[in-house]
């Protein structure tokens, strides 16, 4: 699906730094084919399962074009592929993006971000992420708040029960 | 009778699922899921997440079934809270059963897997994951030779014993086992919360006792001499691993119905459609002389299309299904209220793009 690129000049000026910055030069060492990165979170919330890898699938071209990443997220499903794809879609510099479920036995999903020339995929996906998180939850910035219902479908559900039952906030 | 309206072809909202005899139109696989999609618009996630509404419609008295409207927002995004819901907010449930007599006629992994799918009536939140998510067997085949203390930051243990006894002072002419017998059925009030040390029985008290949900839910059946004994541990988990550890009974979403009605009808005509819709869908109204059909409410439709065999109505009347309003409902187990369900569920979104977010920090190094 075309899109018309809405970025003013200086955005698309950091965009680009961003992108190059991003941009690892390709080492002449044997590849390696996947590049894995394990999740520890000790300082998170002890109540939330530990867990979660994620990889790109061929980090070499990746680093090559980082306009072009297919990602797989393990122990993800639906609920955060199609939501994410969902975001994306409307965002600016996105040329195409999509998931699949590989196999319905296999715990992962495979997540397909294309962008236009000189923006970093994982950078897009980020904000997507952002975005998704601030949605939902509060963002980043108002982490403190997390319990307190600081965010904003849960402060709009909250709001909604408050006045239902007629009680002052 | 069916007075038409001069407009031959009426004009339909871009936001809506047009519902026809046979098909359904304008759904969501053009080329985005955005309804009104504009190209030219810049993409503002803050004026699109401000937009979104909440508006609770229902809730019964013990807080446990939840109706509420979500508007504004795309399917997958009012998926993914379904889907959360039904899979990923924890609860406690009882996952170790260590059983030291089981002489029913129910077999011993039939009875755990029985006992695993009772509904826990604890606040997971006081509760941390288990550390191991699947605990080794040794060469014999067996996890494990003694049943463990359990931690009380991650277990919870119920006890039960029950022995079936013949019923002495029974009518010598009874037949029903219940009169016959003592204990010859198991009901899930049997089971007895056994505290793991003082901590635990003291954050646990009053009305934060752990217990089943129900009393009165059937386990098994036993007969004079027949025993059952178990310690079981409950521990928190998540829907994703087993189904037993979902919150909820049902969550579900559907589209708020739309009825448009593009003509007056009236008498004889308004009666058929009345009762061509559920009840409470369409009201009779009388305009002067006239009675005319109007649409009094139509969140009760079934959408059935039973209006479609009709011929004189079919070609006035358009059904509709809004596509960014869902009617959310949500059945709590009653672990935990629908409400507070559905602000975990939030959170639980929260969380999980937080995780991935670190990762990709740490893919871009």
């Amino acid at each position: 699906m075309p899109k018309k690129s809405k970025v003013s000049e200086t955005q698309k000026e950091e965009l680009m730094e961003e992108a190059e910055i991003a941009e690892i030069p390709v080492k002449n060492e044997e590849p390696e084919d996947v590049k894995e990165i394990l999740e520890e979170d000790e300082d998170e919330d002890d109540s939330v399962p530990k867990k979660k890898k994620m990889e790109i699938l061929d980090p070499v071209s990746f680093q090559q074009d980082p306009t072009n990443l297919t990602l797989i997220l393990y122990e993800e499903d639906h609920t955060i592929g199609n939501s994410v794809k969902h975001l994306l879609t409307r965002m600016d510099d996105v040329e195409f993006c999509g998931y699949n479920v590989p196999h319905p036995l296999e715990d992962k999903i495979l997540l397909r971000v294309q962008t236009k020339h000189g923006v970093n995929a994982l950078q897009v996906l980020m904000k997507a992420l952002e975005d998704l998180e601030s949605m939902s939850g509060s963002g980043s910035l108002m982490t403190v708040h997390v319990g307190q219902c600081g965010n904003q479908l849960a402060q709009a559900f909250w709001k909604s029960m408050v006045e239902e039952h007629g009680i002052n906030e | 009778m069916v007075k038409k309206s001069s407009q031959a072809d009426f004009l339909f909202p871009s936001n809506e699922i047009l519902m026809k005899e046979e098909v359904v139109l304008n759904t969501y696989d053009d080329c985005t899921d955005y309804v009104e999609f504009d190209d030219t618009a810049d993409y503002n996630i803050e004026k699109y997440r401000d937009d979104i509404q909440i508006e609770i419609i229902n809730e019964s008295k013990d807080g446990m079934t939840l109706e509420f409207d979500l508007t504004r927002v795309e399917a997958p995004i009012a998926n993914a809270l379904r889907r959360i819901l039904i899979a990923e907010v924890p609860t406690m449930a009882l996952e170790k059963i260590y059983l030291y007599q089981n002489t029913s006629v129910i077999q011993d992994e039939v009875l755990c897997h029985r006992l695993g799918l009772l509904p826990l009536k604890v606040d997971p939140r006081q509760f941390q994951f288990p550390l191991t998510k699947t605990i080794g067997i040794n060469e014999q085949g067996v996890d494990c030779d003694e049943e463990p203390e359990g931690d009380p930051k991650r277990n919870l243990i119920f006890k039960i014993n029950v022995t079936c006894t013949k019923n002495r002072n029974a009518i010598p002419t009874a037949t029903d086992p219940k009169q016959l017998f003592h204990h010859s059925s198991v009901y899930s009030r049997a089971f007895e919360w056994v505290p793991i040390g003082e901590e635990q029985a003291n954050e646990l008290q009053g009305e934060n006792k752990p217990r089943m949900v129900s009393p009165d839910i059937l386990v098994a059946k036993l007969r004079p001499g027949q025993e059952i004994e178990a310690s079981c541990h409950a521990v928190k988990g998540i829907g994703r691993d087993h189904a037993k550890f979902s919150p909820v009974a049902t969550a579900s979403y559907r589209l708020l119905p739309t009825i448009r009605l593009h003509a007056e009808i009236s008498g004889e005509a308004a009666e058929r459609l009345k009762s061509s819709f559920s009840e409470g869908v369409i009201a009779i109204e009388k305009k002067g002389a006239k009675k005319i059909a109007v649409v009094k409410d139509a969140r009760k439709d079934t959408c059935s299309r039973n209006v479609f065999r009709h011929e004189d109505l079919a070609k006035v009347v358009q059904l509709g299904r809004n596509k960014q309003h869902f009617i959310f409902s949500v059945e709590s187990t009653g672990a935990l209220r629908s409400n507070d369900l559905v602000v975990e569920a939030c959170k639980v979104m929260q969380l999980k793009c937080r995780s991935l977010r670190k990762q990709v920090e740490e893919l871009l190094g």
